[in-house]
């Protein structure tokens, strides 16, 4: 059975005044992939992520998610989509609980239990009382995560999800992003400077240099090819003359 | 509209749980108290009766109108659009399944709730008092004409609200739309002074436009007029702010 499109990037290009940017992406993501975005500082991964998360307006091309163009029907296409982008933002001078309290309001049927459950799997459930300024770098992270899946969102796009977790939090988002992908068939898009965690984690990638979008294949078959991910991504960067 | 609703009552919570709804409060009733204080001061050394129990309240409105509340309202406003943008909180509610037009409209109208609040407890609080010290003087028809007062001055402080608005999504820094809502109050204010025949056009003279709903025969004309000037604004900066906001890249 063919998988549906979850995803749709098409033609997408936005520069900025000093000419970098990205420049005519196509990509197209399906259910239950968790896709890896690699790509060195600067090559537009978070450029693409702020365009697919409204963010920012593409200069031409389109976003597609769900069926639903983010130019014309932004609601629609983020109804079932979570999200993390560049860095994990949250109100400060609210509690964990209190966060995702007033995030609920934006969705059906989060109700308190699902709150404390999402505070469990990402290890805050004895923090949800306290304030978010006392947090450090990776309890926001993990709080931001716990806010992106509040809603059982059916695609989560995460810009350097690891940012700030020590090795146990990377374990654990890790086995939680392949839970989520195996039990509830959430699809994962994730741009990571961690090649090593990309490999274990991801079984597409794409790799993006200079705003192109080079290859995409899975990592199976990436992985017959080359010894690991980084030889790979070493090889595709050597072919377009980057060292 | 499901989506208007959460992101109103979002930004209702958000603007009530931070320290400064306690400070506004506060200060609106350190007004009352200072007014009360004056009318006292008047009575006691010159004499003279100062104020009765309906225009207790509505000194109070005079004062509070043209300056704490503008003030409060300029700093609401200027904290819910550039400061959000400055801490970067902004991008939660972008990233959501609401619109932007939503997230900015629903950002004013919660802006407006907090200026009915505040009227409202100003409101409630300086008939209290002004019947407590006056209360030979108190009347129904005098307190329903304060009321009226009070809730007439939510329409102007809503205009100068959006075209602080329009403020916040030009300039980047909250200190400089601070000080810009600052200049163009006082110019307007300075202007509508001046420039007597060509008042209305400044947005601070609707700020007086209380007084016409409580006259002793209602102004028509000048309702009418004051309306379509609010509205212009209203129109103009609403747009202008939109499009500032809509455009902008996180």
């Amino acid at each position: 059975m063919e998988k549906e499109k979850v995803l749709e990037i098409k033609n997408l290009t936005k520069l900025y005044k000093n000419k970098r940017g990205i420049t005519d992406i196509n990509l197209d993501i399906y259910e239950g992939d968790i896709f890896g975005f690699l790509g060195p500082n600067g090559a537009g991964k978070t450029t693409a992520m702020k365009i697919m998360t409204g963010m920012m307006t593409a200069d031409s091309g389109d976003v597609i998610i769900f069926g639903h163009s983010v130019k014309d029907s932004f609601e629609k296409a983020m109804q079932n989509v979570g999200c993390i982008i560049e860095t994990s933002e949250v109100y400060s001078y609210l509690t964990a609980f209190e966060n995702l309290k007033l995030i609920s309001h934006y969705y059906k049927g989060v109700d308190l239990a699902r709150m404390e459950e999402v505070l469990e799997i990402t290890g805050l459930l004895k923090y949800k009382n306290e304030k978010a300024s006392n947090f450090s770098l990776g309890m926001k992270q993990r709080l931001g995560i716990a806010c992106a899946i509040l809603s059982r969102p059916r695609l989560v796009i995460l810009d350097e999800p690891l940012n700030g977790l020590d090795v146990e939090g990377m374990v654990e988002m890790r086995n939680l992003i392949k839970k989520l992908s195996a039990t509830e068939k959430t699809t994962f898009f994730i741009s990571s400077h961690l090649i090593h965690d990309v490999e274990l984690t991801c079984d597409r990638i794409g790799i993006i240099l200079d705003g192109k979008l080079q290859n995409v294949d899975t990592t199976e078959n990436i992985l017959k090819d080359y010894a690991s991910l980084e030889n790979y991504f070493m090889s595709e960067v050597d072919k377009n003359g980057k060292l | 509209m499901e989506s208007f609703k959460a992101s109103f009552a979002i930004e209702v919570e958000k603007m009530y749980r931070k320290k400064k709804a306690v400070i506004i409060l506060i200060m609106s009733i350190l007004i009352i108290i200072f007014v009360q204080l004056i009318t006292t001061i008047i009575r006691s050394n010159l004499g003279i009766i100062g104020t009765t129990a309906s225009g207790f309240p509505i000194t109070v409105l005079a004062v509070f109108s043209k300056t704490i509340l503008p003030l409060f309202t300029a700093l609401v406003v200027i904290d819910t659009f550039t400061g959000e943008f400055a801490n970067n909180t902004m991008k939660i509610a972008i990233t959501k399944p609401v619109s932007r037009l939503k997230i900015y409209t629903s950002k004013l109208a919660a802006t407006g709730f907090f200026i009915l609040a505040n009227l409202i407890v100003v409101m409630v609080l300086s008939i209290i008092v002004g019947a407590v010290f006056n209360i030979e003087t108190f009347t129904l028809v005098g307190t329903l004409q304060a009321m009226a007062a009070y809730l007439f001055t939510f329409v102007p402080i809503m205009v100068i609200a959006v075209v602080i608005a329009f403020l916040a999504n030009v300039f980047k820094s909250s200190v400089t739309v601070f000080f810009m809502s600052i200049i163009v109050f006082g110019i307007s204010q300075v202007f509508g002074v001046i420039l007597t025949s060509y008042s209305n056009i400044f947005i601070t003279t609707s700020l007086d436009w209380y007084k016409l709903w409580i006259a002793s025969s209602l102004p028509f004309g000048e309702i009418i007029r004051q309306i379509l000037y609010m509205t212009a604004y209203v129109l103009i900066f609403f747009t202008a702010g939109f499009y500032k906001f809509d455009k902008r890249d996180l």
